[in-house]
């Protein structure tokens, strides 16, 4: 009897020792969620107080706005705006514009119901239906615009017999409609086959329906979604419910079973609006007379689809033109050679995908021949006759040699107008080192008012055998303002040389380092026209004095021999560009790591080379011990860093304010005044920051830092992650003129998200873009949200990279151009931008790890230059870093990238971050830190079973021997405080600002429990022992 | 010592130890490893070995302390080694994201908690062998 009240005495002491140990670590683990939690619960852990010395408002950045509504009509009218400007005309036979008066419409396609918005993820569009906001689909704006739908095909779309047909996908517990479920990685070859298209068989149409069309004009809507994490596949991807297609971009049979109904039951007016930002195949349309007209509307976000019937209505003119090449095939530009799973070729064990994250690898053999600069330089060697161009390699779409006519349906930066427009290039001046510029004289031609974009190319001379260069690349647009019929305006495209140069691998310069920018002696044209082609036609017919050779895909399309302009350069340029330029990133170059493999890469000395897929390649001992990670060891090398000095500098301190009161800038960044500021700080305060920088970068108490709130995503904040205007709010900041306060009407809508980047880059409208980037610096103000995780930056290397959505085009100079805009906007407010995902994040599949493999001119003329001009004016006050690998070595660790080329080279004065760790042992925080790398995003996930959390009394001991590694952490803390000190999370603080801790009552109710489990957990323990030792004295 | 009887809470220690031998060997895929984790688990190895050990060779209280040391161990690893995967399984979860990141780890957590489970009962009945 007694041995069994021992035992159930151990017992309890056993489950509340348990319970107790449970506790301290769900508390743990909640602390490190610190910031989710008080978002989602909307409570704070700290409170700004004052202590009443001073009498600044510590107002640095207002809000134009009074209230939260008008930042809401803003943002939705602004949606409009920029889908009105961004909506493309591809085709128009007369169809449109509709006439709302005498039409009927009727809507062909399931998807139109529940269109893709957005992407999901870091896009999602954020609507609060419960606090009455909505999303506007294109039946929702047409109905607005007065047109009348016919809506027998509607109710049958809204019937339950439909239901089996929709397309929804799951994102966070709850189901999305418009989307899909695209594969989650391709080694889950069991999703591929839950992707669905989302239209009904033929079959699903009835008779009454069918003849309630006839009469009624046909919009046929046709819809491809996107995502953050997944990405098309070529072969292995099936709808299950047994529509069938070649390739998922291509038309689905469902599809074409619906145009074909829709063309034999209307009126004879058909219409396609693409819902899609991926470049679907759609030449069977294009060449269908039956087809009367295509739109591409994109994916707009939440309102944009307001834009899209403005221009479907006539209600506006359209003006977009297309961001991407949409080729016949989808898989016929040289980067989708190398796309997708790549294994390496490695000694059993040698390399775990696990926790390495180092298996994976693409090879991007396309160089700098990416988008239309492969189509349309391929085109003018086939027109002039060099390098194999009109052979048999790299045919997808052609019959025989390669054609460009059957491989182009609309080439980069086309777009039509209800109207006609003449342009004429009047001058160009392109000074090297200098401003350049050209002039050109728009006139609105035909009968309708509307704008008119300029885009300004450049061709650099090429020598056969000698650098790759593109025969055609944008190095500037500008729009119009609306010309009435008749009306002319004259504009000026600005543009920098420095863009139009080539960067050279080998070239020595006279500082004796390898690699610079060069401009090559010869001519270059300079030529204005509706897209890519046109432009390379125009010059084409100038360097050939001819068009007899020359190949037009467009209907419209006009060849102007005088709309290029030639300039003669006497002397090759390596210097003016290539201050302080060397190469740095060599180790990205497959052919320089493993010379003996014979990779070969795509050239314009011979277009049969650089198709071949690179399959297994073999790492030898230097790329293997970079595939393993942990290059940095921290070592005893030195002392004499001061750390926790307690001179009362405080972050405040160092921001300006002029005699009116008013922000004037901060302290500048070379000033000794940041040093001493930072010698403030203790090391475990710095080595936590680090840890926990980009989440929420947490507080530094020694120097008033508060909590900077940054969050998702390149389409404006997200409501997953900010879900209200009022979630990011503590009463005690309810004197800040932006406050919204939980009882405020609008207190939890979501901040409307915008259209998304492609729709964006459409418009070539640049004010339009820095309007965009103000109002999310707006919402910014009155979110009490300090920094957003976008633009997205990458460029569209591949059409199936299902995360195109989040970013610009396939071209970088657009790319450049509307970063800076967008980023520009966003700090007039104090809002710090952080495009993303720097750099070569160019597939979702097995995105962790993913060893990119490039030659550096490649990385450098295209994805690196769309995030130069942001980064190199510093309008981008933040970066997030990529999950690939440059090379062998992880994106976010990389020094040339990040220290050679960012730092250094571009002088860039941000923060660093890296993106979500996947991985903690090859995005682990040694080498981030070392290489420049900033802050980790996940501070939970930043321990690393090999080299341990960095906060470990272990990891503190060897950090606090490590002078080199201290300073580099110094280094990044300068960048960071600097950065903050430069936006609106100083808003509300003065000098007599303090920052206080406080307990939200989650935090309370948890320790509580610590307490309860832990006293019962020693009461029931002395019970036990205390009965097993009075057991032991009995016998 | 061959004239005790296996107890119905020694074979429960016996199993819950190879249970946690089994952690250690499945926590080695888990991506997102601590390794606080791998020392808890080893010491709660240790703890259940000794458990059956002393409970052989010595029997009385001593062993089910250490039965009572084993269990705590193995709550205090399974506690630890979820932290680092709590971003992981919400987008698991979400539908958005490689199950196999984490199937390792779940398949470790289900072992490590069967393994508490067991050697809370164990505790209950104690781990001293009886005489036969």
């Amino acid at each position: 009897m007694k041995g069994k009240k021992t035992g159930l005495k151990r017992g309890l002491a056993v489950i509340l020792a348990s319970l107790f140990v449970l506790s301290l670590f769900v508390s743990s683990i909640a602390q490190t969620w610190a910031g989710k939690i008080n978002t989602f619960l909307g409570t704070s852990s700290y409170e700004t107080v004052k202590t009443g010395e001073s009498t600044s408002d510590g107002i640095y950045f207002e809000s134009e706005f009074k209230t939260v509504k008008e930042v809401i009509d803003a943002k939705e009218a602004l949606a409009r705006e920029i889908s009105q400007e961004g909506t493309v005309l591809f085709k128009n036979n007369g169809a449109l514009p509709l006439d709302p008066a005498s039409e009927k419409v009727t809507i062909w396609g399931l998807n139109a119901l529940a269109p893709t918005f957005g992407g999901l993820i870091g896009s999602t569009t954020s609507v609060n239906y419960e606090a009455g906001q909505t999303t506007v689909t294109l039946i929702d704006a047409l109905k607005e615009n007065g047109v009348s739908l016919n809506e027998e095909l509607l109710a049958l779309y809204n019937s339950s017999e439909a239901d089996t047909y929709r397309r929804k996908a799951a994102f966070f517990g709850n189901e999305v409609p418009g989307h899909s479920l695209i594969p989650v990685f391709w080694p889950m070859f069991e999703t591929a086959d839950s992707y669905m298209i989302g239209e009904p068989p033929a079959d699903f149409y009835t008779q009454e329906v069918l003849d309630a069309a006839k009469d009624t004009t046909a919009i046929v809507f046709l819809s491809r979604d996107s995502s953050e994490a997944s990405d098309y596949a070529v072969s292995t991807m099936k709808d299950p419910n047994g529509d069938n297609f070649e390739r998922p971009l291509a038309l689905s049979d469902n599809e074409r079973a619906m145009l074909e109904l829709a063309k034999a039951n209307s009126n004879g007016k058909v219409i396609v609006v693409l819902n899609a930002d991926v470049t679907m195949e759609i030449g069977e349309l294009k060449n269908d007379p039956a087809i009367s007209a295509i739109v591409w509307a994109g994916l707009p976000g939440a309102y944009g689809f307001r834009g899209v019937a403005d221009v479907l209505t006539g209600a506006v003119n359209p003006s977009g033109h297309i961001a991407d090449t949409y080729a016949a095939n989808s898989i016929s530009a040289p980067a989708m050679q190398n796309f997708g799973l790549f294994f390496f070729d490695a000694p059993e064990g040698e390399l775990d995908p696990g926790t390495d994250k180092g298996s994976w690898y693409i090879v991007e053999t396309e160089g700098i021949y990416v988008g239309y600069k492969y189509y349309e330089t391929r085109y003018e060697d086939a027109v002039l006759g060099q390098g194999n161009a009109d052979g048999g390699t790299g045919v997808f779409a052609s019959q025989g040699g390669w054609d460009y006519a059957a491989e182009v349906v609309y080439p980069f930066g086309y777009g039509m107008s209800y109207t006609s427009f003449e342009q004429e290039l009047q001058s160009v001046d392109f000074n090297i080192g200098g401003e350049s510029k050209a002039v050109v004289k728009v006139t609105n031609t035909g009968d309708v008012a509307g704008k008119s974009v300029v885009q300004l190319y450049a061709q650099a001379p090429y020598i056969q055998g000698g650098v790759e260069k593109s025969a055609i690349q944008l190095v500037g647009f500008a729009k119009t303002q609306t010309l009435a019929p008749g009306a002319s305006e004259t504009v000026t495209v600005e543009f920098d040389a420095k863009y139009v140069a080539s960067y050279d691998e080998d070239a020595v310069k006279a500082d004796g380092t390898q690699g610079a920018w060069i401009l090559d002696a010869g001519d270059y044209y300079f030529a204005i026209g509706n897209g890519a082609h046109e432009a390379l036609n125009n010059v084409l017919a100038a360097k050939l004095g001819s068009e007899d050779k020359l190949v037009k895909i467009t209907e419209d399309e006009v060849i102007n021999a005088a709309n290029a302009k030639k300039i003669s350069v006497g002397a090759k340029d390596i210097e003016t560009y290539s201050e302080g330029v060397q190469n740095q990133l060599q180790d990205g170059d497959i052919r320089k790591l493993l010379p003996e493999r014979g990779v070969e890469f795509i050239t314009r000395a011979d277009w049969n080379k650089g198709w071949e897929p690179i399959w297994g390649i073999s790492p030898n001992e230097g790329m293997l011990k970079a595939l393993h990670n942990q290059n940095y060891e921290l070592t005893e090398n030195g002392s004499g860093e001061t750390w926790g000095a307690n001179n009362g500098m405080r972050l405040i301190d160092l921001v300006l304010v002029d005699d009116n009161g008013d922000y004037a800038g901060t302290v500048a960044l070379d000033d000794p005044m940041w040093d001493t500021l930072i010698e403030n700080i203790t090391l475990e305060e710095a080595v936590a920051f680090m840890k926990g920088a980009g989440g929420n970068f947490d507080p530094i108490d020694s120097i008033g830092l508060h909590v900077v709130a940054i969050y998702d995503g390149p389409v404006g904040f997200v409501s997953d992650q900010v879900p209200g205007y009022t979630a990011n709010w503590t009463a005690s900041e309810s004197d800040e003129p932006t406050y919204v306060g939980p009882d405020n009407e609008y207190a939890n809508w979501h901040m409307p998200t915008m259209p998304t980047e492609p729709v964006v880059a459409a418009t070539f409208n640049v004010e339009l873009v820095e309007r965009e980037g103000e109002l999310f610096g707006e919402d910014s103000l009155w979110a009490n949200a300090s920094s957003l995780f976008g633009p997205g930056l990458n460029n569209h290397r591949a059409t199936y990279c299902s995360r195109n959505h989040e970013y610009y085009s396939e071209d970088s100079m657009l790319t450049n151009i509307m970063g800076v805009a967008v980023c520009k906007g966003g700090q007039s407010k104090g809002l710090m931008m952080e495009p993303k995902h720097f750099a070569l994040n160019h597939q979702e599949a097995n995105r962790s790890g993913t060893a990119t493999f490039i030659s550096e001119q490649g990385a450098r003329e295209t994805e690196l230059r769309g995030f130069q001009g942001a980064l190199e004016g510093n309008y981008a006050q933040g970066v997030m870093t990529a999950f690939n690998r440059l090379g062998c070595v992880y994106s976010g660790a990389h020094r040339g990238l990040l220290t050679g080329i960012l730092r250094d080279e571009w002088g860039y004065t941000g923060y660093v971050v890296t993106d979500m760790i996947n991985g903690a042992e090859y995005m682990n925080w040694r080498d981030v830190t070392f290489a420049g790398g900033g802050g980790c995003l996940t501070e939970n996930a930043y321990e690393s079973s090999i080299i341990g959390d960095p906060n470990s009394a272990d990891n503190m001991k060897l950090i606090e021997k490590d002078t080199v590694f201290q300073q580099e952490l110094k280094k990044m803390l300068k960048y960071d405080l600097y950065t903050f000190a430069n936006s609106n999370t100083m808003n509300g603080v003065t000098s007599d600002t303090r920052v206080v801790r406080v307990h939200p009552w989650w935090e309370t109710t948890l320790t509580a429990v610590n307490w309860v489990t832990g006293v019962l957990a020693v009461a029931a323990c002395a019970w036990y022992v205390s009965s097993a030792l009075s057991k032991k004295e009995k016998q | 010592m061959n004239n005790k009887k296996i107890t119905f809470g020694f074979v429960l220690a016996a199993i819950s130890t190879i249970l946690s031998v089994v952690c250690m060997l499945l926590y080695k895929p888990v991506v997102q490893q601590t390794g606080t984790t791998n020392t808890l688990l080893i010491f709660a190895a240790l703890a259940g070995v000794l458990a059956l050990v002393l409970a052989i060779v010595r029997g009385k209280e001593i062993p089910n302390l250490f039965l009572a040391v084993h269990a705590i161990l193995l709550m205090a690893a399974l506690a630890v080694s979820v932290a680092p995967v709590v971003n992981d399984m919400g987008l698991v979860f979400a539908g958005l994201y490689q199950k196999d990141i984490i199937a390792a780890f779940i398949t470790f957590a289900i072992v490590a908690g069967t393994a508490w489970l067991i050697a809370v009962v164990a505790s209950f009945a104690g781990v001293t062998r009886k005489e036969a």
